[in-house]
């Protein structure tokens, strides 16, 4: 069944490591049918490197989308696979909505599989702490005053419980949705099952 | 990471801001196999953490599969030790990110210090009662002259003027080629005063920028106010800068109000400077002037005023917008004014083209992301559109082509009907055989006519070719994206968002004058009575071009009936009387009036 495969993060549960997976094993991926779809990521000098996932022209506009797909053209029958942090932070936008549903109708897949990670609440605030002292340059929040800053976590609740209101209205679209927390040690296994390919292609 | 390198990023992003890309960034892609620590905040900030987001957290778990709910992960933490530790490669990697860091920082110094050294050795400066230690300067006043020999005194003047210690400033003129009587007059005058001083003479004009460079170059203080020779500052103002630069190592640069003043009449206008330091203001257009004080150390390490931009102005700009964007403190000193510009013909800024200006545009646009495009508001006036937009220039072009072809036209129409006459007279000449040199004589006109007839269509084929090339530009301006979306403001006419400037500029001096009284315009215009609209804008838009007078001190009809260029200028006649009419003597009122 042609499907259009959504892994949409969210950050700070593993995504990097999973994308640099499906960049390793774009091959073994097409062997099943499935197309890791050129992006952002496409061109790196290193797979291991960190990168924004290969979402973007899906998230840009129409005409970027089809030029980006020219480059990666999916046959009759094949899925097409996405993965994309930027994917959880716009996916509730309902204009993103109408175009990812229009692209799977235009390009004639049958359904929309989208695979969440969450994470438990603590661990989510400290990891994004510690990431903006790594990427912004923070230093004035001192890890005991994280409680002062639990929307770092309370926000991305809130926007899985959007998520979960456009999947209940919408027909076409299969959720997934996996703790992080709990399947830390099996990522790539929970990724494998989702795709419904075996593990040892990655 | 391990605690010991998230601390240490820490506590280099306090003294550097984000600086991830020399620690964090080597340490997670070289060390991948080094195990991140279990950091976790003390209990009491986990429970309140989880208390804060547990209703959310409850209610969307309703909604997930009972194996992938969130679950309260609050857990004792670890205790941290405070003996940091880095293994040997840890260090390695460290060392690494920081010492390529500083050996690109040493070639970047080494380079720009050769580049200062041969500046200086190049540089032909005189210097003029300069002190013996130089050590306790504190400020250099640097004072860029070009053909300012009648204001440069004033300017100097008002130095030595300051309530400040004498002993702690230095004055540096930078003369740049004058070709007026400046050198002799900077001379004198440095030479008269007992503070430190400087004269250098650029063998060529150099320019604003390079100019300020120099002085910059070649000073010992420590802060740096920068005047310009047409201007003048206040007996406090060099005070009051030193107060708050000195007052905090991390402030780059302070500025105080500067006041605009006509020079004719010393009439104070408006004011610039006058609002705090905002980077995203600045992007929206400059308000802040070039007299300010700057650390000489940080203006230095930013690479002091930009020699590649295009050298009209707008280098403070350019200046203001660099500060902002590595985001230097820059410190305002509101109140009085401290300082004072001059508005004279000759103001630097004051003669600049539209394409300089969009050159100039274009050019900040490659660092910063302004926010106006080919608009821009200074001192209420629209800048960068000109009297004439660039269409209007345009077609105004096409036009002009097109006369002067109509003209060359009949010109060889005339010379065409001239030139069969004369041939018609050689022939008539050549069957009568009376005058064989007349016919050669005919001959040899004729000839330079044709001549001039080949030229003449050369240039109209040339002509031709530009009309239709602007043509081609016309479509190109029309259909471009700036055009587009300037077309709302077209659509109001800029002639009357300028007369808009024009009243929000001069609506204070229209009510000052006294010749508009709301009552007696009221009472006289019914109709504007009913309306209910503001009497001064009604007058000023429209009342004023229908002949109705402000008071009965000023009779509109009259004014513009005698001043026909007053009435082509499109500008509102009391407001031209105000402006131009009352120094220029002209009449406001009829000999018979009765009014």
């Amino acid at each position: 069944m042609a499907t259009l495969y959504l892994h949409i993060g969210h950050g700070k549960t593993g995504t990097s490591w999973i994308q640099s997976c499906f960049r390793s094993s774009v091959n073994e991926l097409k062997k099943h049918d499935i197309v890791y779809a050129k992006g952002a990521d496409s061109y790196l000098a290193n797979p291991n490197m960190i990168s924004s996932g290969n979402a973007n022209s899906l998230l840009e506009s129409r005409s970027s989308f089809e030029s980006n797909l020219a480059k990666s053209p999916i046959q009759n029958g094949n899925s097409l696979l996405f993965s994309s942090e930027d994917l959880f932070k716009q996916i509730t936008e309902k204009n993103v909505q109408d175009f990812i549903e229009a692209v799977a109708s235009d390009y004639g897949f049958d359904r929309i599989k989208i695979l969440l990670f969450i994470r438990n609440p603590i661990r989510t605030v400290v990891s994004a702490w510690q990431q903006r002292i790594k990427r912004l340059g923070f230093h004035h929040i001192s890890i005991t005053d994280l409680h002062e800053h639990a929307g770092m976590c309370g926000g991305k609740v809130l926007r899985v419980e959007r998520l979960l209101d456009y999947v209940e209205k919408s027909h076409s679209i299969d959720l997934t949705v996996r703790n992080y927390s709990r399947c830390k040690d099996n990522l790539i296994g929970e990724v494998a099952q989702w795709l419904n390919v075996p593990e040892e292609i990655f | 990471m391990t605690y010991s390198e998230l601390t240490l990023q820490l506590e280099l992003n306090r003294v550097l801001g984000q600086s991830g890309q020399l620690l964090s960034d080597p340490l997670c892609e070289k060390l991948t196999e080094i195990e991140p620590d279990p950091i976790l905040p003390p209990l009491i900030v986990q429970e309140a953490i989880w208390e804060k987001v547990q209703p959310d957290v409850e209610r969307v778990n309703k909604r997930l599969p009972t194996l992938h709910q969130y679950q309260c992960d609050i857990q004792a933490p670890t205790q941290l030790s405070e003996q940091f530790s880095f293994s040997h490669a840890q260090i390695r990697v460290i060392a690494e990110g920081l010492g390529n860091e500083i050996k690109h920082l040493r070639n970047d110094l080494s380079k720009s210090e050769k580049m200062m050294r041969e500046q200086k050795q190049k540089e032909n400066f005189i210097s003029l009662g300069k002190k013996e230690s130089m050590g306790s300067i504190m400020i250099s006043v640097i004072i860029p002259n070009y053909n300012y020999s009648q204001y440069i005194h004033q300017c100097i003047q008002s130095v030595i003027d300051s309530e400040f210690d004498l002993e702690k400033i230095e004055i540096i003129v930078v003369d740049d080629a004058s070709t007026d009587d400046s050198v002799e007059i900077i001379r004198d005058i440095l030479q008269g005063i007992n503070v430190s001083t400087q004269l250098i003479q650029n063998d060529t004009n150099l320019g604003l920028i390079r100019s300020r460079n120099r002085g910059i170059v070649n000073s010992y203080g420590e802060f740096l106010f920068f005047l310009d020779a047409d201007n003048y500052i206040g007996k406090d103002c060099l005070r009051k800068h030193y107060e708050t630069i000195s007052q905090n190592s991390d402030i780059s640069a302070c500025y105080g109000v500067v006041q605009e003043f006509l020079s004719k009449t010393n009439e104070h206008l408006l004011q610039r400077s006058n609002q705090p330091f905002d980077y995203q203001k600045l992007l929206g257009g400059n308000y802040i002037d070039a007299m300010a004080m700057f650390r000489k150390s940080d203006l230095v390490e930013i690479g002091m005023y930009d020699t590649k931009m295009p050298p009209y102005c707008w280098e403070d700009y350019e200046l203001w917008l660099r500060l902002g964007n590595r985001s230097k403190n820059v410190a305002f000193i509101d109140g009085d004014a401290l300082s004072y510009y001059r508005l004279h013909n000759s103001n630097l800024s004051s003669n600049i083209s539209i394409l300089d200006y969009k050159m100039l545009i274009q050019y900040l646009k490659i660092e910063h992301e302004l926010t106006f495009d080919e608009f821009y508001v200074e001192r209420g006036e629209l800048i960068c559109c000109p009297d004439k937009t660039e269409k209007e220039t345009l077609q105004e072009l096409v036009g002009f082509v097109q006369v002067v072809s109509k003209q060359q036209k009949v010109r060889f129409q005339n010379i065409e009907s001239q030139n069969a006459a004369l041939i018609r007279k050689v022939e008539n000449l050549e069957i009568m055989n009376q005058n064989q040199h007349i016919i050669e004589q005919q001959k040899a006109e004729n000839a330079k006519l044709i001549e001039d007839i080949n030229k003449l269509k050369s240039v109209n084929t040339h002509l031709q070719q530009q009309a239709e090339q602007f043509k081609l530009e016309l479509t190109e301006l029309t259909a471009s994206w700036s055009w587009r979306i300037t077309v709302p403001l077209r659509k109001i006419g800029i002639k009357k968002v300028r007369q808009y400037f024009q009243f929000l500029k001069h609506k204070q001096r229209i009510i000052q004058s006294g010749f508009f009284l709301e009552a007696y315009y009221l009472s006289n215009n019914d109709d504007v009575k009913q309306a209910g609209v503001n009497p001064l804008k009604h007058y000023f838009f429209q009342g004023g071009f229908e002949g109705r007078n402000p008071g009965p001190d000023f009779e509109s009809a009259f004014y513009l009936n005698q001043n026909p260029d007053v009435n082509q200028s499109g500008t509102n006649p009391l407001l031209h009387y105000i402006l131009y009419g009352k120094e220029e003597g002209r009449a406001i009122k009829s000999m018979n009036s009765n009014t």
